[in-house]
């Protein structure tokens, strides 16, 4: 073994190999090889005794516990983030189910649009508020329009006059049409309701979404 | 050891609080430590452990369950020790408990070895550090480092063997061991 083979050697030596007989051979016949060996020898002692410094005893506890509140922040921002996505689906839904036969409902086209633009969840929350808001709008005047054709032409410029030419309905006939005003009232107003009562909700909380995340992320 | 390690990180993303605490404690020292001799900075090891930890429960979903646990996070270990080393730099310095600082008495020949060991160890560039303590102190071969650093084989042994060298000039300078006339290959 040549002096450059045991210098190889000695680098197998620092991985941990075990030396062949020729090596101490050779370490026998050079000093050079042997200073080199004795070098490597004590780097090697010195880094068996350099033992990783222990964690403090309460380090443990402290990790499993940011490691558990953050899985718990984690799951209420997914929560938020899903109960505004499904909340702005059924307003676009029910936006959308209610297109006339004409054509495309414009307040329903502006809240897909608004879903497919890359806006915010609060933006596409309030825009399928206002969606809902110009329905109940176009429902209560459309419902208007039809009521005045089921009454006789009346002329409304003397209000004196206005009053005595209405003519009396039938006791049926106006229960059942004010039954159909109240009924359409009633269903419409939960709905306006529920979707005003999200909107409001996720002004309030969807902020929450933009903050950094809390400690240790 | 591959069963096992699968069994244990599907009990963490399934939620089950023993296996969490089992993962954490198996892997708590061998990260600390490495944190404590990168960064040189006991409350800054403790605090990026945190930090690591975190990172490396959200970062679960995508292990690779072909591979051993240990290189992955000791990967993410040294990520986020070269990050904060990064930012730290930034920062104004603060004089604040360095390993090195803390006054001691004379130590036997044997100890006043191993000091200077750490001592040279901490001067070495952080990728070269982090090489010889993944293969001294935490026994990692060469596939391990060079899975966790990401970075060929050839690399690492490179930088090893260089960061070798570093510490035994720091240890002929000390007079700990004698000229190397020699220059190791």
């Amino acid at each position: 073994m040549n002096c450059l083979e045991c210098l190889e050697e000695i680098e197998r030596l620092l991985d941990g190999a075990d030396a062949p007989a020729e090596y101490e051979a050779h370490l026998a016949t050079c000093r050079r090889c042997h200073d080199a060996d004795l070098a490597a020898r004590a780097l090697l002692q010195g880094v068996a005794q350099l033992a990783p410094p222990a964690p403090p005893a309460w380090l443990g506890a402290e990790i499993l516990e940011s490691v558990l509140r953050d899985r718990i922040q984690r799951r209420r921002q997914r929560w938020l983030v899903g109960t505004a996505a499904a909340a702005a689906a059924i307003v676009a839904a029910f936006a959308i189910t209610n297109i006339p036969r004409q054509g495309i409902d414009p307040a329903a086209a502006s809240v897909a649009q608004a879903k497919t633009s890359g806006t915010s969840v609060q933006d596409n929350v309030q825009e399928a508020g206002q969606a809902l808001a110009d329905l109940t709008r176009r429902t209560a005047t459309d419902t208007l329009d039809s009521s005045r054709a089921l009454l006789p032409a009346v002329d409304f410029t003397n209000p004196a006059d206005t009053l005595a030419a209405i003519p009396d309905m039938p006791a049926e006939p106006r229960r059942a049409w004010n039954d159909a005003i109240g009924g359409l009232t009633a269903g419409l107003e939960p709905l306006a309701a529920s979707a005003m009562q999200a909107a409001s909700f996720f002004r309030r909380e969807v902020p929450l979404l933009g903050q950094e995340p809390g400690p240790g992320m | 050891m591959a069963d096992d390690e699968a069994q244990l990180v599907q009990g963490c993303l399934a939620g089950d609080p023993r296996a969490i605490k089992d993962l954490i404690a198996r892997f708590e020292a061998d990260v600390y430590g490495l944190c404590v001799r990168i960064l040189q900075h006991h409350q800054d090891a403790e605090d990026a452990t945190q930090e690591i930890f975190i990172r490396i429960f959200r970062s679960l979903a995508r292990w690779d369950s072909e591979r051993t646990l240990r290189p992955w996070i000791m990967g993410i270990t040294l990520n986020r020790c070269r990050t904060w080393l990064t930012q730290r730099a930034r920062r104004p310095k603060s004089s604040s408990y360095r390993l090195e600082d803390i006054a001691r008495e004379p130590d036997e020949p044997a100890q006043e070895l191993v000091r200077e060991i750490e001592s040279a160890v901490g001067d070495l560039r952080p990728d070269y550090r982090s090489v010889f303590l993944l293969f001294h102190q935490h026994g990692q071969g060469y596939d391990e480092i060079s899975q966790a650093m990401d970075r060929p084989v050839g690399t690492i042994k490179t930088w090893l063997h260089r960061a070798r060298l570093a510490v035994l000039e720091r240890l002929r300078q000390k007079g700990m061991v004698s000229e190397i006339e020699h220059e190791l290959p």
